[in-house]
């Protein structure tokens, strides 16, 4: 860690490389490119951020839910790269990470799968042989 | 997109018509009067297809097993003895070798003959999946034998016990291209069999027979390839002393099985007691093991959420209320899995369970725990033994929160395919063709939420964009009612064999299937996957196996969108437009069925039901549609990839 600051690039979904950047001056964690190749006034952006917003809503169980006063998470596009930026109120940072990593876990596995297969094919090269 | 067929050449108006009319009663009313001769010709000089008399009296004869006296037995009779005595299932095949397959049948293995070798293989694959018993194919040397390889490959992926028999000229002939056909076997199914061998030593026949069924009856099942050279097959035997290691079954292999130790047991049911949502993965050992009940009776009383996997369903009923099959969403929440019986064991990530689950393996061979998926506990164990000790140890428990929850998600899949099934109605009706989701919706409704038993159907479903769309909607109740045909191999093709060899097992009544004995059995497949298997309708007529092949249609390879911005690329993709399947049906022997609404396949359905259950007729219903469907820019929602583990999962 350096001036606060911590990098981490895992390998993950997709074969992809996910960097992970802790800042606890700021006291955020984020993700700065979950999907690619995502125009911010696209359908899939818009439905994207109505997907992250659900995960702090209270009709889900304490275990799936992203607790607002104990952190925050927002999506932003750069160029078309969506970022997941998560704010963390009360210093928890365990509880931060595994919320955060089980959103963009659920990102791949729940949003992407369940409704945007163009979307996969076109950017992950999705295919059946390379599911 | 929009295009309308006048009512003169509209085939759906003509096909209505007729079954309308006396003339179509009378039609029917006279195949169930003369089986044999279920379709007369369309003129005097054509002559009508019917069943040679010589099938139903070769069927009926008694069987003839050999015997050491006078001049001995064969070969192939002393392998056909064995595998008699260790009850092989069934046997499918094409003529060619033929001194081993008229011994099996003649030693009186059912026996199918069939149209083509590779979907013969699929058809024993199929039985043995929703029976659970070792069942046998067979070719010719080399062409018969190298056209069973993608069904190998598939029964190998799914860990069938698939004994594949192939002849092979003989030794005198190797390396001398002598007459035809030449070819080395074994290497060509490295990696797609548990354990094969070409049989050379004549006096050994019976041992390597030994060998097979010990391989596929022990531990994780698996094809067993043999090939019998002319030396072997041929021999004679008139001393059983001429044969080596010729043991009774008990002799030659066991039925012991892998036991957890106690301490094993208890460290499980501890962590399965503290954890919140616990869920069972029962894998395809589960039925093959024969442990379904005790699944039920270990869940019930624990209520831990079970999702069953596996290149067969309905190990765990996808209708009980702590089927987690249909509750896709609350897989996510589970905070210890237990697999059981998971022969194709899936990474992290393929399977949808969140990062920090707890994991449990219960596995019958010790290698492979840890492949794949990081363990917290790996048991060496049978999957009954381990789920009746479950069942025993874990204390009677009520876990209400997770059993709502599980209601919750199912509810949300349920919803989810209902939007889907009334956006399908819409593009249905604007595009004048049927949607997939309203097919697979309809042929839910009627399997499931009309007259008949919900239980009693089997279904196998294949195909891309068939399989995706159907997957959501065909429900395994009972254990051996769903046959996922592509099953980790992602075969595009097997499906309606698969389902015929199902058929067969249904009819028979064995194992799971004796309930439903006699009932019809349903394929949902695709265009491209039809041309691999179609002419097996003919087998299916030739033995009364009744099956209803619901056919999408929409022109093309499933996978067209690959080509979509590459130069030269989509024709590779493409069929001719509008083809008629259900025509090249009725030139076997099925009924044909031609719909493009959801009242015509409704009615198309009963139809075919009802010709399947009183007259054993099979039918295809050509569902045709567009390939456009699978765009989720035109057709929303296009395709959604099904949840695994789940209904609807095929890759573990």
């Amino acid at each position: 860690m350096r001036a606060g600051v911590a990098s981490f690039k895992i390998l993950w979904h997709r074969d992809q490389f996910f960097d992970l950047i802790l800042d606890t001056h700021k006291k955020t964690l984020r993700f700065p490119v979950v999907l690619p190749e995502v125009p911010s006034s696209s359908a899939i952006y818009r439905e994207f951020k109505q997907f992250v917003e659900s995960r702090h809503s209270e009709n889900l169980p304490d275990h799936r839910r992203i607790d607002p006063k104990k952190a925050t998470v927002r999506p932003s596009n750069r160029s078309g790269n969506v970022a997941l930026t998560l704010t963390v109120k009360n210093s928890d940072y365990e509880y931060a990470t595994r919320k955060l990593i089980h959103l963009v876990h659920e990102t791949f596995l729940v949003f992407l799968q369940e409704g945007h297969y163009d979307y996969m094919v076109k950017v992950f090269d999705l295919d059946p042989d390379h599911l | 997109m929009n295009e309308k067929t006048d009512s003169k050449s509209d085939p759906r108006t003509s096909r209505r018509n007729f079954l309308m009319t006396p003339a179509g009663a009378g039609a029917i009313a006279a195949a169930i009067a003369t089986p044999g001769q279920l379709f007369a010709g369309t003129s005097a000089n054509v002559p009508t297809i019917r069943i040679p008399k010589e099938i139903p009296a070769t069927l009926n004869e008694d069987p003839k097993v050999g015997t050491f006296e006078g001049r001995g037995m064969t070969g192939a009779e002393v392998f056909a003895k064995l595998c008699k005595q260790e009850d092989l299932a069934a046997m499918f095949c094409c003529p060619g070798n033929y001194t081993v397959i008229n011994a099996m049948a003649a030693a009186g293995i059912p026996s199918y003959g069939g149209r083509s070798e590779g979907p013969m293989c699929a058809a024993a694959d199929g039985f043995s999946r929703v029976t659970g018993e070792a069942t046998a194919c067979s070719g010719t040397e080399g062409p018969g034998f190298t056209h069973m390889i993608m069904n190998i490959a598939s029964a190998h992926a799914a860990r069938t016990p698939l004994l594949v028999l192939a002849s092979n000229m003989q030794i005198a002939g190797d390396d001398r291209e002598a007459f035809i056909q030449t070819g080395y076997q074994q290497p060509i199914t490295t990696g797609m069999k548990k354990y094969g061998k070409r049989l050379i030593a004549p006096d050994r026949v019976w041992e390597y027979g030994a060998y097979a069924f010990r391989n596929m009856k022990s531990g994780v099942p698996g094809p067993v390839h043999l090939d019998f050279p002319g030396e072997v097959a041929r021999a004679r035997f008139t001393d059983p002393a001429n044969l080596k290691d010729y043991y009774t079954k008990d002799k030659y292999r066991t039925e012991s099985r892998p036991q957890p130790s106690n301490k094993e047991v208890a460290t499980a049911v501890d962590m399965i007691a503290k954890a919140q949502r616990p869920i069972l993965v029962a894998g395809q050992g589960v039925f093959q093991r024969k442990a379904c009940e005790a699944l039920l009776q270990a869940a019930e009383k624990h209520e831990f959420a079970v999702v069953s996997s596996g290149p067969m369903r309905g190990h765990f009923p996808d209708d009980h209320r702590l089927s987690a099959s249909l509750a896709p969403d609350a897989l996510m929440s589970a905070d210890l899995v237990v697999f059981v019986g998971q022969y194709s064991m899936p990474s992290p990530g393929e399977y949808r369970f969140n990062p920090d689950v707890k994991t449990i393996r219960v596995h019958p061979v010790q290698e492979d725990l840890g492949r794949n998926w990081p363990l917290d506990l790996g048991i060496v164990s049978d999957e009954k033994v381990f789920i009746e000790s479950l069942a025993n140890e874990l204390p009677a428990k009520k876990r209400d929160a997770w059993v709502n929850e599980l209601a919750a998600a199912r509810k949300k899949f349920e919803d989810t395919n209902l939007a889907h099934y009334e956006l399908g109605l819409k593009h249905s009706a604007s595009s004048d063709h049927l949607h997939p989701a309203v097919m697979a919706k309809e042929v839910h409704d009627f399997l499931y939420k009309g007259d008949i038993d919900p239980k009693q159907t089997v279904t196998g479903i294949g195909g891309w964009t068939t399989g995706i769309f159907s997957g959501r909607w065909m429900r395994a109740n009972r254990p051996g009612q769903g046959l996922a045909c592509g099953y980790q191999y992602g075969a595009i093709g097997p499906d309606l064999a698969m389902t015929i060899g199902a058929g067969a097992a249904v009819q028979r009544g064995i194992g799971p299937q004796a309930p439903y004995k006699g009932a019809p059995v349903l394929c949902i497949t695709s265009d491209a996957g039809i041309a691999y298997s179609m002419f097996e309708l003919d087998t299916a007529a030739k033995y009364k196996i009744p099956v209803i092949a619901v056919v999408y249609n929409n022109n093309c390879w499933g996978m067209f969108p690959a080509a979509i911005g590459s130069a030269r690329s989509m024709h590779l993709y493409l069929f001719q437009e509008n083809l008629r399947y259900d025509k090249m049906a009725e030139g076997l022997g099925a009924r044909g069925e031609y719909v493009r609404t959801p009242e015509e396949l409704r009615a198309a359905l009963k139809r075919s039901y009802q010709a399947a259950s009183k007259e054993t007729v099979s039918s295809l219903i050509n569902v045709q549609a567009l390939k456009e469907f699978t765009s989720g820019k035109e057709y929303p929602p296009g395709i959604a990839l099904p949840t695994e583990p789940g209904v609807g999962a095929f890759a573990h």
